[in-house]
């Protein structure tokens, strides 16, 4: 049976709604403040504020285990806490730190940038044009679909320019669209890519084997630990890449600057696929 | 991107800065950042950069 109680429009109240709806209403104002629906589903129509809350008692938290939550340590701040104890936070600076078991949540330790690219300059195959779809086909091209890149073609009648990758197909092979119909096939390059990163603004190639890292958002010290690894040329697998950090000089708060070699160490060789990563 | 940023480097030969398409940043802001202070540089096409690498050290800038 439908009741309502209190149904003024410019008072507050509780009013339930039909019995098919079997919504429950809470109004401020005349107008809809909290809704439960049949399903006990609950909406706000408004933002739910909550006590700050600390990681003893967290401001939100669950039946049975209320030291385990979410609360607010400070301006612009969210934290995290288990068993009464600050597990994680988001700091002010959008940064997310947290107990990783090495470290605090003030110390933790992280990757704060990665790449991999090509240090090749290019990658050579084939390609075939029909219509104007061209698959090409390049070993281990590293791309993805709606990836940038510039394809030179070396012969046939196709014409170099740049296209954003259609499809791929596997591995090995890759589709783009020309803005030309023809019909024709033959050998082709790609340019230097950098297949995927994060908090990096570009790679400086400095010559054969010698490249730079250049980070979008600085380290707080150049004293992080850097990770690499690649694939040679010749090797034709992830085996002995031969490449090293570079001496303490040429890392810095901005720039990682890293040196490949030959599998024998003793001249530098560009590789095919170079990843860099750097914890702090 | 396909535009490259080449400056001439301490080595005596060219630098090419590849821009990390993620980034978010221009090409423009990624040479403020990145070229090294007081160097000259260019915004080339990727075409304009040679693509046989085999005497890669002895590339040279022009202005």
């Amino acid at each position: 049976m439908a009741s309502i109680i209190n149904t003024s429009t410019t008072l507050g109240g509780i009013a339930t709604e039909g019995d098919s709806s079997n919504e429950l209403k809470i109004q401020t104002d005349g107008t809809d403040a909290i809704s439960i629906d049949g399903s006990q589903v609950v909406t706000f129509a408004a933002p739910i504020v909550f006590p700050a809350g600390t990681a003893s008692t967290p401001a939100i938290t669950t039946t049975g285990d209320t030291n385990t939550g979410i609360f607010f340590p400070g301006a612009d701040r969210i934290g995290f806490a288990e068993g009464g104890a600050q597990c994680g936070e988001f700091d002010a600076s959008g940064n997310f730190q947290f107990n990783s078991g090495y470290g605090s949540v003030a110390t933790a330790y992280g990757c704060r940038a990665w790449v991999n690219f090509n240090g090749a300059g290019t990658l050579t195959g084939t390609y075939s044009q029909s219509g104007t779809t061209i698959t090409v086909t390049i070993t281990s091209h590293g791309l993805s679909q709606g990836k940038s890149v510039y394809i030179t073609f070396q012969s046939g009648t196709a014409s170099a320019e740049a296209f954003t990758v259609t499809s791929v197909t596997n591995a090995n092979v890759f589709v783009v669209t020309s803005a030309t119909s023809r019909t024709t096939s033959g050998n082709c390059t790609l340019a230097t890519v950098i297949r995927a990163s994060g908090n990096v603004s570009s790679i400086t190639d400095n010559g054969t084997g010698d490249y730079t890292v250049n980070f979008t958002t600085a380290m707080p010290d150049a004293n992080y630990a850097i990770v690499t690894t690649g694939q040679r040329n010749s090797a034709g697998g992830i085996t002995d890449t031969g490449i090293y950090g570079g001496a303490a000089s040429t890392l810095t708060t901005s720039t990682a600057r890293i040196s490949t070699l030959n599998g024998a160490a003793t001249a530098t060789e560009d590789l095919p696929v170079v990843c860099v990563a750097i914890f702090r | 991107m396909n535009q490259r940023i080449i400056y001439p480097n301490d080595e005596g030969g060219v630098s090419i800065i590849v821009p990390a398409p993620e980034c978010g940043l221009t090409i423009e802001q990624i040479a403020a950042k990145d070229v090294p202070a007081g160097k000259p540089y260019q915004i080339v096409d990727v075409s304009e950069i040679p693509t046989d690498r085999t005497f890669r050290n002895a590339w040279t800038y022009e202005e």
